[in-house]
Protein backbone atom coordinates (compact mmCIF):
# COMPACT_ATOMS: atom_id res chain seq x y z
CA UNK A 1 0.00 0.00 0.00
CA UNK A 2 2.79 2.32 0.91
CA UNK A 3 4.54 1.53 -2.38
CA UNK A 4 1.43 2.38 -4.37
CA UNK A 5 1.08 5.67 -2.57
CA UNK A 6 4.65 6.60 -3.33
CA UNK A 7 4.15 5.75 -6.97
CA UNK A 8 1.12 7.97 -7.19
CA UNK A 9 2.88 10.88 -5.59
CA UNK A 10 5.83 10.56 -7.96
CA UNK A 11 3.53 10.32 -10.91
CA UNK A 12 1.77 13.49 -9.89
CA UNK A 13 5.06 15.43 -10.00
CA UNK A 14 5.67 14.76 -13.69
CA UNK A 15 4.08 17.45 -15.94
CA UNK A 16 1.85 15.85 -18.44
CA UNK A 17 2.61 16.93 -22.01
CA UNK A 18 0.08 15.04 -24.02
CA UNK A 19 0.43 13.97 -27.65
CA UNK A 20 2.79 16.35 -29.46
CA UNK A 21 1.91 15.36 -32.99
CA UNK A 22 -1.74 16.34 -32.51
CA UNK A 23 -0.71 19.62 -31.02
CA UNK A 24 -3.46 19.38 -28.55
CA UNK A 25 -2.95 19.40 -24.83
CA UNK A 26 -5.28 18.12 -22.26
CA UNK A 27 -3.82 20.15 -19.46
CA UNK A 28 -2.61 23.64 -19.74
CA UNK A 29 -1.02 23.71 -16.35
CA UNK A 30 2.75 23.41 -16.28
CA UNK A 31 3.05 22.80 -12.57
CA UNK A 32 2.50 19.26 -11.28
CA UNK A 33 -1.00 18.31 -10.19
CA UNK A 34 0.25 16.96 -6.83
CA UNK A 35 -2.78 14.92 -5.96
CA UNK A 36 -2.49 13.33 -2.60
CA UNK A 37 -3.49 10.12 -0.94
CA UNK A 38 -4.22 9.94 2.77
CA UNK A 39 -1.95 7.86 5.01
CA UNK A 40 -2.87 4.28 5.49
CA UNK A 41 -3.83 3.50 9.08
CA UNK A 42 -3.09 -0.11 9.84
CA UNK A 43 -5.67 -0.60 12.50
CA UNK A 44 -9.37 -0.79 12.76
CA UNK A 45 -11.40 1.57 14.87
CA UNK A 46 -11.70 0.59 18.53
CA UNK A 47 -14.66 -1.42 19.55
CA UNK A 48 -17.13 0.10 21.84
CA UNK A 49 -16.81 -1.27 25.37
CA UNK A 50 -19.82 -3.17 26.40
CA UNK A 51 -21.09 -2.29 29.75
CA UNK A 52 -21.58 -5.34 31.99
CA UNK A 53 -23.84 -5.54 34.92
CA UNK A 54 -21.68 -6.03 38.08
CA UNK A 55 -24.44 -8.08 39.63
CA UNK A 56 -24.42 -10.42 36.67
CA UNK A 57 -20.64 -10.82 36.90
CA UNK A 58 -20.85 -11.61 40.57
CA UNK A 59 -23.53 -14.20 39.89
CA UNK A 60 -21.38 -15.80 37.20
CA UNK A 61 -18.37 -15.97 39.50
CA UNK A 62 -20.43 -17.47 42.27
CA UNK A 63 -21.72 -20.10 39.88
CA UNK A 64 -18.23 -21.03 38.76
CA UNK A 65 -17.05 -21.19 42.35
CA UNK A 66 -19.94 -23.42 43.29
CA UNK A 67 -19.17 -25.76 40.42
CA UNK A 68 -15.51 -26.12 41.48
CA UNK A 69 -16.49 -26.65 45.08
CA UNK A 70 -18.88 -29.37 44.03
CA UNK A 71 -16.18 -31.08 42.01
CA UNK A 72 -13.79 -30.93 44.98
CA UNK A 73 -16.42 -32.37 47.27
CA UNK A 74 -17.06 -35.19 44.85
CA UNK A 75 -13.35 -35.93 44.59
CA UNK A 76 -13.01 -35.93 48.37
CA UNK A 77 -15.85 -38.39 48.66
CA UNK A 78 -14.94 -40.90 45.97
CA UNK A 79 -11.28 -40.22 45.41
CA UNK A 80 -9.68 -40.04 42.04
CA UNK A 81 -11.50 -42.07 39.48
CA UNK A 82 -9.03 -44.49 37.96
CA UNK A 83 -9.05 -45.68 34.41
CA UNK A 84 -10.47 -49.20 34.08
CA UNK A 85 -7.83 -51.83 33.41
CA UNK A 86 -9.59 -52.98 30.24
CA UNK A 87 -9.14 -49.58 28.70
CA UNK A 88 -5.42 -49.38 29.36
CA UNK A 89 -3.67 -49.84 26.07
CA UNK A 90 -0.10 -50.19 27.16
CA UNK A 91 2.95 -48.69 25.60
CA UNK A 92 2.37 -48.08 21.88
CA UNK A 93 6.08 -48.10 21.19
CA UNK A 94 6.54 -51.52 22.77
CA UNK A 95 3.56 -52.91 20.89
CA UNK A 96 5.14 -51.83 17.64
CA UNK A 97 8.50 -53.35 18.57
CA UNK A 98 7.03 -56.59 19.82
CA UNK A 99 8.34 -58.66 16.95
CA UNK A 100 11.78 -57.11 17.10
CA UNK A 101 12.05 -57.96 20.74
CA UNK A 102 11.46 -61.67 20.35
CA UNK A 103 14.35 -63.89 21.35
CA UNK A 104 15.86 -66.32 18.92
CA UNK A 105 15.71 -69.57 20.81
CA UNK A 106 16.67 -73.05 19.75
CA UNK A 107 13.70 -75.42 19.49
CA UNK A 108 13.50 -77.89 22.34
CA UNK A 109 13.70 -81.58 21.70
CA UNK A 110 10.98 -83.92 22.90
CA UNK A 111 13.34 -85.32 25.49
CA UNK A 112 13.96 -81.90 26.97
CA UNK A 113 10.25 -81.17 27.13
CA UNK A 114 9.63 -84.50 28.83
CA UNK A 115 12.35 -83.82 31.36
CA UNK A 116 10.79 -80.50 32.17
CA UNK A 117 7.36 -82.02 32.64
CA UNK A 118 8.80 -84.71 34.90
CA UNK A 119 10.65 -82.14 36.97
CA UNK A 120 7.45 -80.12 37.36
CA UNK A 121 5.64 -83.17 38.68
CA UNK A 122 8.47 -84.03 41.02
CA UNK A 123 8.40 -80.51 42.30
CA UNK A 124 4.66 -80.65 42.91
CA UNK A 125 5.08 -83.82 44.89
CA UNK A 126 7.97 -82.38 46.86
CA UNK A 127 6.08 -79.22 47.74
CA UNK A 128 2.95 -81.18 48.59
CA UNK A 129 4.81 -83.37 51.05
CA UNK A 130 6.54 -80.34 52.51
CA UNK A 131 3.23 -78.57 52.95
CA UNK A 132 1.67 -81.56 54.68
CA UNK A 133 4.61 -81.82 57.05
CA UNK A 134 4.35 -78.15 57.82
CA UNK A 135 0.62 -78.41 58.54
CA UNK A 136 1.24 -81.40 60.80
CA UNK A 137 3.94 -79.58 62.76
CA UNK A 138 1.73 -76.52 63.13
CA UNK A 139 -1.04 -78.74 64.43
CA UNK A 140 1.26 -80.35 67.00
CA UNK A 141 2.42 -76.90 68.06
CA UNK A 142 -1.17 -75.83 68.60
CA UNK A 143 -1.85 -79.01 70.53
CA UNK A 144 1.18 -78.36 72.72
CA UNK A 145 0.02 -74.84 73.44
CA UNK A 146 -3.52 -75.98 74.26
CA UNK A 147 -2.13 -78.61 76.58
CA UNK A 148 0.15 -76.10 78.26
CA UNK A 149 -2.74 -73.73 78.78
CA UNK A 150 -4.97 -76.41 80.25
CA UNK A 151 -2.18 -77.52 82.58
CA UNK A 152 -1.74 -73.94 83.67
CA UNK A 153 -5.46 -73.59 84.24
CA UNK A 154 -5.37 -76.57 86.58
CA UNK A 155 -2.77 -74.81 88.69
CA UNK A 156 -4.04 -71.29 88.78
CA UNK A 157 -6.96 -69.54 87.15
CA UNK A 158 -5.21 -66.21 87.55
CA UNK A 159 -2.10 -67.24 85.69
CA UNK A 160 -4.23 -68.79 83.01
CA UNK A 161 -6.14 -65.56 82.51
CA UNK A 162 -2.86 -63.67 82.25
CA UNK A 163 -1.62 -66.13 79.67
CA UNK A 164 -4.59 -65.86 77.35
CA UNK A 165 -4.47 -62.07 77.15
CA UNK A 166 -3.68 -60.55 73.77
CA UNK A 167 -0.15 -59.19 73.57
CA UNK A 168 -0.64 -55.77 72.03
CA UNK A 169 3.08 -55.05 72.17
CA UNK A 170 3.83 -57.82 69.73
CA UNK A 171 2.30 -56.38 66.58
CA UNK A 172 3.47 -55.04 64.24
CA UNK A 173 6.30 -57.52 64.22
CA UNK A 174 9.09 -57.18 61.70
CA UNK A 175 11.84 -59.65 60.93
CA UNK A 176 14.39 -59.23 58.18
CA UNK A 177 15.97 -61.98 56.16
CA UNK A 178 17.13 -64.54 55.46
CA UNK A 179 19.47 -63.04 52.91
CA UNK A 180 22.10 -64.36 50.52
CA UNK A 181 25.15 -63.16 52.44
CA UNK A 182 25.26 -62.05 56.06
CA UNK A 183 25.51 -58.34 56.83
CA UNK A 184 29.01 -56.88 57.12
CA UNK A 185 29.63 -55.50 60.59
CA UNK A 186 30.21 -51.78 60.69
CA UNK A 187 29.68 -51.38 56.97
CA UNK A 188 29.40 -47.81 55.83
CA UNK A 189 27.30 -47.80 52.66
CA UNK A 190 28.51 -45.32 50.05
CA UNK A 191 26.16 -42.52 49.09
CA UNK A 192 24.29 -43.05 45.89
CA UNK A 193 23.73 -40.41 43.26
CA UNK A 194 21.10 -37.92 44.17
CA UNK A 195 19.82 -34.56 43.08
CA UNK A 196 19.17 -31.93 45.67
CA UNK A 197 15.68 -30.56 45.14
CA UNK A 198 15.63 -28.33 48.18
CA UNK A 199 14.63 -24.80 47.22
CA UNK A 200 16.96 -22.04 48.27
CA UNK A 201 15.84 -18.48 48.75
CA UNK A 202 18.39 -15.71 48.66
CA UNK A 203 17.26 -12.67 50.55
CA UNK A 204 19.66 -10.12 51.91
CA UNK A 205 19.06 -9.29 55.53
CA UNK A 206 18.94 -5.54 54.92
CA UNK A 207 16.14 -5.99 52.46
CA UNK A 208 13.80 -7.87 54.78
CA UNK A 209 11.44 -4.96 55.37
CA UNK A 210 11.07 -4.16 51.69
CA UNK A 211 10.56 -7.82 50.86
CA UNK A 212 7.90 -8.07 53.52
CA UNK A 213 6.22 -4.96 52.18
CA UNK A 214 6.19 -6.42 48.72
CA UNK A 215 4.82 -9.62 50.08
CA UNK A 216 2.03 -7.82 51.88
CA UNK A 217 1.16 -5.85 48.76
CA UNK A 218 0.69 -9.08 46.89
CA UNK B 1 -10.04 -112.52 70.95
CA UNK B 2 -12.10 -112.06 74.06
CA UNK B 3 -9.18 -111.77 76.44
CA UNK B 4 -7.83 -108.36 75.28
CA UNK B 5 -11.32 -106.88 75.20
CA UNK B 6 -11.93 -107.98 78.74
CA UNK B 7 -8.62 -106.53 79.84
CA UNK B 8 -9.45 -103.32 78.14
CA UNK B 9 -12.77 -103.12 79.87
CA UNK B 10 -11.14 -103.91 83.13
CA UNK B 11 -8.60 -101.12 82.83
CA UNK B 12 -11.38 -98.77 81.85
CA UNK B 13 -13.19 -99.84 84.93
CA UNK B 14 -10.17 -99.25 87.08
CA UNK B 15 -9.82 -95.75 85.75
CA UNK B 16 -13.46 -95.06 86.29
CA UNK B 17 -13.56 -96.20 89.85
CA UNK B 18 -10.69 -93.93 90.56
CA UNK B 19 -12.50 -90.82 89.47
CA UNK B 20 -16.21 -91.36 89.32
CA UNK B 21 -18.54 -93.17 91.60
CA UNK B 22 -21.52 -92.87 89.28
CA UNK B 23 -19.71 -94.47 86.41
CA UNK B 24 -18.55 -97.24 88.68
CA UNK B 25 -22.12 -98.24 89.32
CA UNK B 26 -23.06 -98.15 85.70
CA UNK B 27 -20.37 -100.64 84.81
CA UNK B 28 -21.64 -103.96 85.88
CA UNK B 29 -18.95 -106.39 84.86
CA UNK B 30 -17.42 -106.57 88.28
CA UNK B 31 -19.67 -105.55 91.08
CA UNK B 32 -17.03 -105.18 93.69
CA UNK B 33 -14.83 -102.06 93.72
CA UNK B 34 -11.14 -102.70 93.66
CA UNK B 35 -9.67 -102.15 97.12
CA UNK B 36 -6.19 -101.55 95.74
CA UNK B 37 -7.19 -98.49 93.83
CA UNK B 38 -9.32 -97.15 96.58
CA UNK B 39 -6.30 -96.67 98.70
CA UNK B 40 -4.70 -94.35 96.10
CA UNK B 41 -7.73 -92.08 95.97
CA UNK B 42 -7.04 -91.24 99.55
CA UNK B 43 -3.77 -89.45 98.64
CA UNK B 44 -3.88 -85.74 98.07
CA UNK B 45 -3.82 -84.00 94.77
CA UNK B 46 -0.15 -83.79 93.68
CA UNK B 47 1.54 -80.47 94.31
CA UNK B 48 3.28 -79.00 91.31
CA UNK B 49 6.04 -76.49 91.32
CA UNK B 50 5.59 -73.95 88.53
CA UNK B 51 8.63 -73.14 86.44
CA UNK B 52 8.99 -70.81 83.47
CA UNK B 53 11.48 -71.54 80.71
CA UNK B 54 12.60 -69.49 77.73
CA UNK B 55 12.79 -71.06 74.34
CA UNK B 56 15.10 -68.48 72.80
CA UNK B 57 15.34 -68.85 69.05
CA UNK B 58 17.79 -67.23 66.73
CA UNK B 59 16.15 -67.06 63.32
CA UNK B 60 18.21 -67.93 60.24
CA UNK B 61 20.24 -65.01 58.93
CA UNK B 62 21.33 -66.50 55.65
CA UNK B 63 19.13 -68.32 53.16
CA UNK B 64 19.41 -72.08 53.31
CA UNK B 65 21.36 -73.97 50.71
CA UNK B 66 19.13 -75.45 48.03
CA UNK B 67 18.86 -79.19 47.97
CA UNK B 68 19.05 -81.18 44.75
CA UNK B 69 15.47 -80.84 43.59
CA UNK B 70 15.25 -77.22 44.65
CA UNK B 71 18.38 -76.34 42.71
CA UNK B 72 17.06 -78.17 39.65
CA UNK B 73 13.74 -76.42 39.84
CA UNK B 74 15.34 -73.02 40.36
CA UNK B 75 17.41 -73.62 37.27
CA UNK B 76 14.33 -74.56 35.27
CA UNK B 77 12.46 -71.48 36.46
CA UNK B 78 15.32 -69.30 35.38
CA UNK B 79 15.45 -70.75 31.88
CA UNK B 80 11.67 -70.54 31.53
CA UNK B 81 11.73 -66.94 32.57
CA UNK B 82 14.43 -66.23 30.03
CA UNK B 83 12.54 -68.03 27.27
CA UNK B 84 9.25 -66.26 27.92
CA UNK B 85 10.77 -62.82 28.23
CA UNK B 86 11.23 -60.25 25.48
CA UNK B 87 14.40 -58.32 24.86
CA UNK B 88 14.88 -55.49 27.28
CA UNK B 89 15.81 -51.96 26.34
CA UNK B 90 19.41 -52.65 27.23
CA UNK B 91 19.53 -55.82 25.14
CA UNK B 92 17.99 -54.05 22.15
CA UNK B 93 20.64 -51.39 22.43
CA UNK B 94 23.37 -54.00 22.66
CA UNK B 95 22.04 -55.77 19.59
CA UNK B 96 21.90 -52.55 17.58
CA UNK B 97 25.42 -51.62 18.55
CA UNK B 98 26.71 -55.03 17.58
CA UNK B 99 25.08 -54.72 14.18
CA UNK B 100 26.59 -51.26 13.76
CA UNK B 101 30.05 -52.49 14.71
CA UNK B 102 29.82 -55.34 12.20
CA UNK B 103 28.76 -52.92 9.48
CA UNK B 104 31.61 -50.60 10.28
CA UNK B 105 34.16 -53.39 10.20
CA UNK B 106 32.91 -54.34 6.74
CA UNK B 107 33.15 -50.78 5.53
CA UNK B 108 36.67 -50.40 6.80
CA UNK B 109 37.67 -53.49 4.87
CA UNK B 110 36.62 -51.67 1.73
CA UNK B 111 38.43 -48.56 2.84
CA UNK B 112 35.47 -46.32 3.60
CA UNK B 113 35.70 -44.09 6.64
CA UNK B 114 32.56 -43.51 8.64
CA UNK B 115 32.28 -40.75 11.15
CA UNK B 116 29.75 -42.33 13.47
CA UNK B 117 31.20 -43.85 16.64
CA UNK B 118 29.51 -44.81 19.88
CA UNK B 119 31.30 -43.41 22.88
CA UNK B 120 30.13 -45.89 25.49
CA UNK B 121 28.63 -49.12 24.28
CA UNK B 122 26.33 -51.38 26.22
CA UNK B 123 29.17 -53.86 26.49
CA UNK B 124 31.33 -51.21 28.15
CA UNK B 125 28.62 -50.49 30.68
CA UNK B 126 28.21 -54.16 31.42
CA UNK B 127 31.95 -54.54 31.96
CA UNK B 128 31.88 -51.56 34.28
CA UNK B 129 29.15 -53.13 36.36
CA UNK B 130 31.03 -56.38 36.50
CA UNK B 131 34.13 -54.61 37.75
CA UNK B 132 32.13 -52.78 40.39
CA UNK B 133 30.65 -56.06 41.59
CA UNK B 134 34.08 -57.64 41.79
CA UNK B 135 35.34 -54.78 43.89
CA UNK B 136 32.62 -55.36 46.47
CA UNK B 137 33.55 -58.02 48.97
CA UNK B 138 30.50 -59.57 50.66
CA UNK B 139 30.73 -61.22 54.05
CA UNK B 140 31.33 -64.92 53.92
CA UNK B 141 28.48 -67.38 54.32
CA UNK B 142 30.80 -69.75 56.11
CA UNK B 143 31.05 -69.31 59.83
CA UNK B 144 33.12 -70.53 62.71
CA UNK B 145 31.60 -73.61 64.22
CA UNK B 146 31.73 -72.22 67.72
CA UNK B 147 28.70 -73.53 69.59
CA UNK B 148 28.85 -70.62 72.02
CA UNK B 149 28.53 -67.99 69.32
CA UNK B 150 25.19 -66.68 68.13
CA UNK B 151 26.72 -66.36 64.70
CA UNK B 152 27.11 -70.02 63.95
CA UNK B 153 25.11 -72.01 61.42
CA UNK B 154 23.72 -68.88 59.85
CA UNK B 155 21.29 -70.76 57.63
CA UNK B 156 19.55 -72.61 60.47
CA UNK B 157 17.30 -71.75 63.33
CA UNK B 158 19.24 -72.00 66.59
CA UNK B 159 18.08 -72.50 70.16
CA UNK B 160 19.74 -71.38 73.33
CA UNK B 161 20.50 -74.37 75.54
CA UNK B 162 22.16 -74.07 78.95
CA UNK B 163 23.69 -76.42 81.42
CA UNK B 164 21.63 -75.80 84.50
CA UNK B 165 21.71 -77.32 87.94
CA UNK B 166 18.38 -79.01 88.67
CA UNK B 167 18.26 -80.84 91.96
CA UNK B 168 21.70 -82.30 92.44
CA UNK B 169 22.60 -82.81 88.84
CA UNK B 170 23.38 -80.55 85.92
CA UNK B 171 21.30 -80.95 82.78
CA UNK B 172 21.26 -79.45 79.34
CA UNK B 173 17.92 -77.66 79.25
CA UNK B 174 16.30 -74.49 78.01
CA UNK B 175 17.01 -71.83 80.64
CA UNK B 176 14.37 -72.00 83.35
CA UNK B 177 13.47 -70.35 86.62
CA UNK B 178 10.86 -71.09 89.32
CA UNK B 179 7.81 -68.90 89.30
CA UNK B 180 7.42 -66.60 92.26
CA UNK B 181 4.24 -65.21 93.75
CA UNK B 182 2.93 -62.04 92.19
CA UNK B 183 4.15 -62.34 88.65
CA UNK B 184 2.74 -63.95 85.55
CA UNK B 185 4.44 -66.90 83.93
CA UNK B 186 5.66 -64.72 81.10
CA UNK B 187 7.18 -62.22 83.50
CA UNK B 188 9.13 -64.96 85.19
CA UNK B 189 10.32 -66.15 81.80
CA UNK B 190 11.55 -62.65 81.05
CA UNK B 191 13.25 -62.54 84.42
CA UNK B 192 14.83 -65.88 83.65
CA UNK B 193 16.39 -64.52 80.47
CA UNK B 194 17.78 -61.53 82.31
CA UNK B 195 19.22 -63.50 85.19
CA UNK B 196 20.64 -66.43 83.29
CA UNK B 197 21.92 -64.84 80.10
CA UNK B 198 23.03 -61.45 81.28
CA UNK B 199 21.69 -58.03 80.50
CA UNK B 200 23.32 -57.77 77.09
CA UNK B 201 20.91 -60.07 75.40
CA UNK B 202 17.92 -58.52 73.73
CA UNK B 203 14.98 -60.73 72.87
CA UNK B 204 11.39 -60.40 71.81
CA UNK B 205 8.81 -62.61 73.46
CA UNK B 206 6.13 -64.07 71.24
CA UNK B 207 2.78 -63.77 72.97
CA UNK B 208 1.63 -64.24 76.52
CA UNK B 209 0.72 -67.89 76.26
CA UNK B 210 3.18 -70.72 76.87
CA UNK B 211 3.90 -72.82 73.81
CA UNK B 212 4.45 -76.05 75.67
CA UNK B 213 4.63 -77.78 79.00
CA UNK B 214 6.90 -80.45 80.43
CA UNK B 215 6.04 -82.31 83.59
CA UNK B 216 8.36 -84.40 85.68
CA UNK B 217 8.20 -85.96 89.11
CA UNK B 218 10.66 -85.18 91.84
CA UNK B 219 12.26 -88.09 93.68
CA UNK B 220 10.36 -88.92 96.86
CA UNK B 221 13.39 -89.13 99.10
CA UNK B 222 14.20 -85.46 98.77
CA UNK B 223 11.34 -84.55 101.08
CA UNK B 224 10.31 -81.43 99.25
CA UNK B 225 7.11 -79.40 99.34
CA UNK B 226 6.34 -80.39 95.75
CA UNK B 227 5.76 -83.73 94.16
CA UNK B 228 6.64 -82.65 90.67
CA UNK B 229 7.53 -79.77 88.41
CA UNK B 230 5.61 -78.23 85.53
CA UNK B 231 7.84 -76.33 83.15
CA UNK B 232 6.09 -73.86 80.87
CA UNK B 233 7.99 -72.80 77.78
CA UNK B 234 7.77 -69.30 76.39
CA UNK B 235 9.07 -68.56 72.94
CA UNK B 236 11.26 -65.58 72.24
CA UNK B 237 13.21 -64.38 69.24
CA UNK B 238 16.78 -63.27 69.67
CA UNK B 239 17.32 -59.69 68.52
CA UNK B 240 20.82 -58.62 69.53
CA UNK B 241 23.50 -59.37 72.07
CA UNK B 242 25.50 -62.30 73.29
CA UNK B 243 24.93 -64.63 76.19
CA UNK B 244 26.91 -63.93 79.36
CA UNK B 245 26.11 -66.67 81.82
CA UNK B 246 26.80 -65.12 85.18
CA UNK B 247 24.77 -67.05 87.72
CA UNK B 248 26.14 -70.11 89.39
CA UNK B 249 23.08 -72.14 88.41
CA UNK B 250 24.20 -72.00 84.80
CA UNK B 251 27.69 -73.14 83.96
CA UNK B 252 27.64 -73.32 80.18
CA UNK B 253 25.57 -72.36 77.21
CA UNK B 254 25.26 -73.44 73.59
CA UNK B 255 23.43 -72.41 70.48
CA UNK B 256 22.12 -75.57 68.88
CA UNK B 257 20.00 -76.38 65.89
CA UNK B 258 16.97 -78.60 66.35
CA UNK B 259 18.76 -81.69 65.08
CA UNK B 260 21.61 -81.30 67.53
CA UNK B 261 19.41 -81.10 70.61
CA UNK B 262 18.98 -84.83 71.11
CA UNK B 263 22.71 -85.40 71.66
CA UNK B 264 22.63 -83.37 74.84
CA UNK B 265 19.17 -83.56 76.30
CA UNK B 266 17.27 -86.13 78.27
CA UNK B 267 15.25 -88.14 75.72
CA UNK B 268 11.92 -87.45 77.39
CA UNK B 269 12.62 -83.74 77.65
CA UNK B 270 13.80 -83.64 74.06
CA UNK B 271 10.64 -85.36 72.83
CA UNK B 272 8.43 -82.81 74.51
CA UNK B 273 10.45 -79.87 73.31
CA UNK B 274 10.79 -80.91 69.69
CA UNK B 275 7.02 -81.03 69.35
CA UNK B 276 6.63 -77.27 69.55
CA UNK B 277 9.80 -76.19 67.83
CA UNK B 278 9.64 -75.79 64.10
CA UNK B 279 12.60 -76.18 61.83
Amino acid sequence: MALLQKAFQQLSRIPFRGNLSNNRTLFTQTSPTLFKVTDVVSAEPLKKRRRTDPQLVAARDAKRKRRIEKAIKKLMKTGRKLKPVDEIEGDRKLQKEKKERNRELPTLSNEQLDNRAILMKEWNLYKGVQYKKECASINTMLECQAKALSELKLESEELYMAAIQVDYQLLPYEVNGPVRTPPIKGYDPPDGEYTDTTKTYEVEIGDVTTVLKQFIRK
Amino acid sequence: MSAPILRKKFTKYLINCQYSAIKRESLKIIQRPCPLLYSTTATEKPKWQLVSAVCLERLPIVSAKLNEIEAKFANLQETLEYEYSSLSEFEVRHKKEQALAAKKAKEQEHGIETGETVVQTAQDIEDLWERELKEFDPATREDSNDVKSVERDLDKKLLLVVKQKLGNKEHWVLPQIPWTEGETMRQSAERCLGSSCGSEINARFIGNAPSGVYKYNLPKDLNQDHDGVKVFFFKAHHVTGDVKPGKDTISEHMWLSKDELKDYMHPDYHRTISRFIMD
